[in-house]
Order: structure tokens, then C-alpha cells, then sequence
């Protein structure tokens, strides 16, 4: 095996494989693939011909398809060579832990924020429970919420989007 | 940060332990952790690194926090504390710290039970005889730096005559099991002691054991009904995951791995 070989072996997320698993997706019409390899992950979603369920709404749009780990990810990235709408502006919050998220700091209390509200980077936008820990999670960023994609006391996953932020407001 | 309450003699040497890197003492607050958040929110982000553990005490609390809308009920005789403590993000795989501390306070009642084995229901509550004897609530207020207040309930010396019903037949008090009476700082001093074993001031734990929780499970083998934000699972308990993760198999013999859900039943036998 020669060094280029190991080379490419040894990247799961390289340019070449991306292609390789985007080909894998359409020829097997595969609606999404998540993959990890120690501290990285990616996520390829498209959209498929005829849905086979209907998405419920805090699932992102198939056009904002690549995405990694980190909390506030950049929607449509510069691999979308569409033209740019309101949405390429716009950032999710997500989840950075399994957990049941909380919109509310108490049942009987208000939401910490609401569609429209002003945030900034130490804003608490949610709680997420994990084990009976609380951790308060901060927006990290500066903007207004303009869409909450996940009900109170839902399940999250890792990773899951949270919010939608517009940045440039 | 400096107490601000004379500190009574019988909770002198439990507040002086070496572990921690101060305490304060109130005959009486709203919540342990309320106290404790408001501490935090009024610290100067300029605060030097690692004053702590730092101990909040209260010998009364008007309204305990559990789970959700959850009360803690606390009459005077119960030993009520939080801790302020720095310690690394909580992240996927981690160590989960609610079943770590829970682990620490079984170990601290063991010797003071006499014959009664002390479990731990997953993931934060303390059973001897099939009846609750102490409670953990873990609250991460999205700190930079990591901080978390960790308050712990523990009945020591408390009645529960004047309980409600559901209280009183579902939580005991030490003095029910103990073999030589305590005080609640009896109690501190041993929770503290044990802290000290098995963790250092960063909160690394260093048990040999991978999982110290799993051998006090109170719920492997038994019949549960877990009740989740994604919907009820009823089955088997299979003890844990190495991250805390609760497995429990069903009647297809699909086991589920739960990070976060409230064990409403279980079978006592």
C-alpha cells in the first residue's frame, strides 16, 4: 500500500470520500448519512423524490445538508452554489448532549426566549437534562431567535438543532 | 468569599474539612442551590481560579428544588448542602457526574446503615428499604469556566409524621437504620471524607473501579417502567452504560439505552 493510499485511508472526511458517499447516497437512494471518526462528525442529508414521511417541523430543511458538530453551525454552507436567500444568513443552535430539552427553566415559568427575541452570547436559550444534571444552554453567539425547532421536554440528541438565529440582526 | 453566619459548634469541624476551600453556614435559605446560582451570577468574572469546592449549608429548607416542579421536602434534621464546583464541560461520553456523587453518598452511608444495603436508583436518588433516604440535584448554569452546584439531601434525623402521604411512605430517615445515632454532620464529614478520596479539587475522579455507581444499582434485574420524553418504556433493567446511560430491555428484547427519563415504577421484590 503506498502512502497516498494510507493517506486517504486514514481521512474519512476527505473531498474524494465526500463525492464517494454523495454517489453511494443517489445511486442507493439513501435519504441521510451520519458518520463519526473520534472528535469528527458529518452529516450528509438530500432531499429524496417523494418523501416517505412527512418531516416533522424541527427537522432542517434538506437544503441546509452538510453539517458538523459544533453548536452554532453556519446553515448552507459554501458548498451551496444556489443563490443565496435569507436562509444562508441564518445559524442553528445545537444540542451538546443527549438529553430532554427544556424551554422553560420551571413548568410554571416563562420560555427563556421566544421567536423574535434579541439574544447574545451569554443569553440562556434552554435547558437540557441529562441524568438529573441541568445545564443551562448558552446562545454562545449574537442575533434573534427566529425559529424554535424543538418542543418543550422533547427528546435531543447530540447535535440536534435547537434554534435558528439570524446573526445579522 | 467569607461566611457570613456565626457557624455553631456541632457544624465546626465538618465545615473547616480540608477538601474544601470554604463554606457557609444559614440556619435557613430557600434552596441550597437557588443560594448557590444566585452566588455564582454575583461573582466578578475576574474571580482568581479554584476557591473551590465551596460549601453552601442550610440546616432548613423552605422549598427545596428536585426534577421539573419536584420539591424537596426538608424538615429541620436533615442534612441539605450544595457545592459550588469548577469542573470540565460536560460532553458526550463523560463520566456522568449525577451517578459519580451519587456513588460517593452511597459509599459515605454504607458504614453508618448497619446490615442495610444502600442502592442507588438511577440516575440521583439513595434507597435503603426500598424508600428514599437521600436526593441529588445537579445544576450546570452555563459557566465558562465549568461550574456546577451540586446539592445533596440527606435524611438523617428528620420526621415525616407531618409529611404528606406520599411522602412518608416513600423516604426513610437514617435514624430509622443507623446503627449509632448521627448528627447531620456526622453525615457532611463522612460525604466529604469520601469526596476527598475520589476526587481531586478538578473533579477527575480516581476510583478503580470504571463504573463505582454500578455496584449499588438499585433497579438491575428489576421490572421498570421509565417514563421519557420520547414515551414509556416498560422492561427489564440491565444496569448501566459507562456513560450512565440507563439500559433497560423490553418485551421484544430491544434494549434501550436512556440518558434521561424518570423511573416512575419498579418492581420492589
Amino acid at each position: 500500500m503506498g502512502a497516498g493510499e494510507t493517506r486517504k485511508s486514514e481521512e474519512v472526511f476527505d473531498i474524494e470520500r465526500l463525492r464517494e458517499l454523495v454517489e453511494l447516497m443517489e445511486e442507493h437512494d439513501l435519504g441521510e448519512i451520519d458518520l463519526r471518526q473520534a472528535s469528527q462528525r458529518i452529516r450528509l442529508r438530500r432531499a429524496v423524490d417523494a418523501p416517505i414521511m412527512a418531516m416533522p417541523p424541527a427537522i432542517l430543511p434538506p437544503e441546509q445538508s452538510i453539517s458538523a458538530a459544533p453548536r452554532g453551525q453556519q446553515l448552507a454552507s459554501e458548498q451551496n452554489t444556489g443563490p443565496a436567500t435569507k436562509s444562508d444568513n441564518l445559524v442553528v443552535i445545537t444540542s451538546p448532549m443527549v438529553g430532554t430539552f427544556y424551554l422553560r427553566p420551571r413548568p410554571d415559568t416563562e420560555s427563556f426566549v421566544k421567536v423574535g427575541d434579541p439574544i447574545g452570547p451569554d443569553t440562556v436559550v434552554c435547558i437540557i437534562e441529562a441524568m438529573k444534571v441541568f445545564n443551562d444552554i448558552k446562545a454562545e453567539m449574537s442575533g434573534k431567535i427566529v425559529a424554535i425547532l424543538v418542543d418543550n421536554e422533547e427528546a435531543v440528541d447530540f447535535g440536534r438543532p435547537l434554534f435558528k438565529v439570524d446573526p445579522s440582526l | 468569599m467569607r461566611d457570613t453566619t456565626e457557624i455553631p459548634d456541632v457544624w465546626q469541624r465538618s465545615l473547616a474539612h480540608p477538601w474544601l476551600s470554604g463554606a457557609e453556614y444559614h440556619s435557613s435559605l430557600d434552596s441550597t442551590n437557588a443560594h448557590g446560582l444566585r452566588r455564582l451570577k454575583s461573582l466578578p468574572e475576574s474571580l482568581p481560579a479554584c476557591p473551590w469546592p465551596y460549601l453552601i449549608l442550610a440546616e432548613e429548607q423552605e422549598s427545596g428544588r428536585g426534577r421539573g416542579s419536584h420539591m424537596w421536602y426538608s424538615t429541620q434534621g436533615a442534612l441539605t448542602f450544595s457545592l459550588l464546583w469548577e469542573m470540565p464541560p460536560v460532553r458526550e461520553g463523560s463520566a456522568p457526574l449525577s451517578l459519580l456523587v451519587g456513588a460517593v453518598v452511597c459509599e459515605a452511608l454504607e458504614p453508618l446503615c448497619g446490615c442495610d444495603p444502600v442502592r442507588l436508583k438511577w440516575p440521583n436518588d439513595v434507597y435503603i428499604r426500598q424508600r428514599k433516604i437521600a436526593g441529588i440535584l445537579i445544576e450546570a448554569p452555563g459557566d465558562p469556566k465549568g461550574m456546577h452546584v451540586i446539592g445533596i439531601g440527606v435524611n438523617v434525623n428528620n420526621s415525616f409524621d407531618n409529611a404528606p402521604q406520599e411522602v412518608q411512605s416513600r423516604a426513610i430517615s437514617l435514624q430509622a437504620v443507623a446503627a449509632n445515632a448521627c448528627h447531620p454532620s456526622d453525615v457532611l464529614s463522612a460525604i466529604l471524607d469520601r469526596m476527598n478520596d475520589v476526587f481531586d479539587r478538578q473533579c477527575f475522579p480516581s476510583w478503580s473501579e470504571s463504573m463505582p455507581w454500578e455496584r449499588f444499582c438499585l433497579l438491575r434485574g428489576k421490572s421498570v417502567r421509565l417514563q421519557t420524553a420520547s414515551g414509556d418504556i416498560i422492561g427489564i433493567c440491565r444496569g448501566t452504560q459507562s456513560n450512565g446511560a440507563l439500559l433497560v430491555a423490553d418485551a421484544n428484547q430491544r434494549t434501550h439505552a436512556v440518558h434521561s427519563g424518570e423511573v416512575i415504577a419498579f418492581d420492589c421484590g
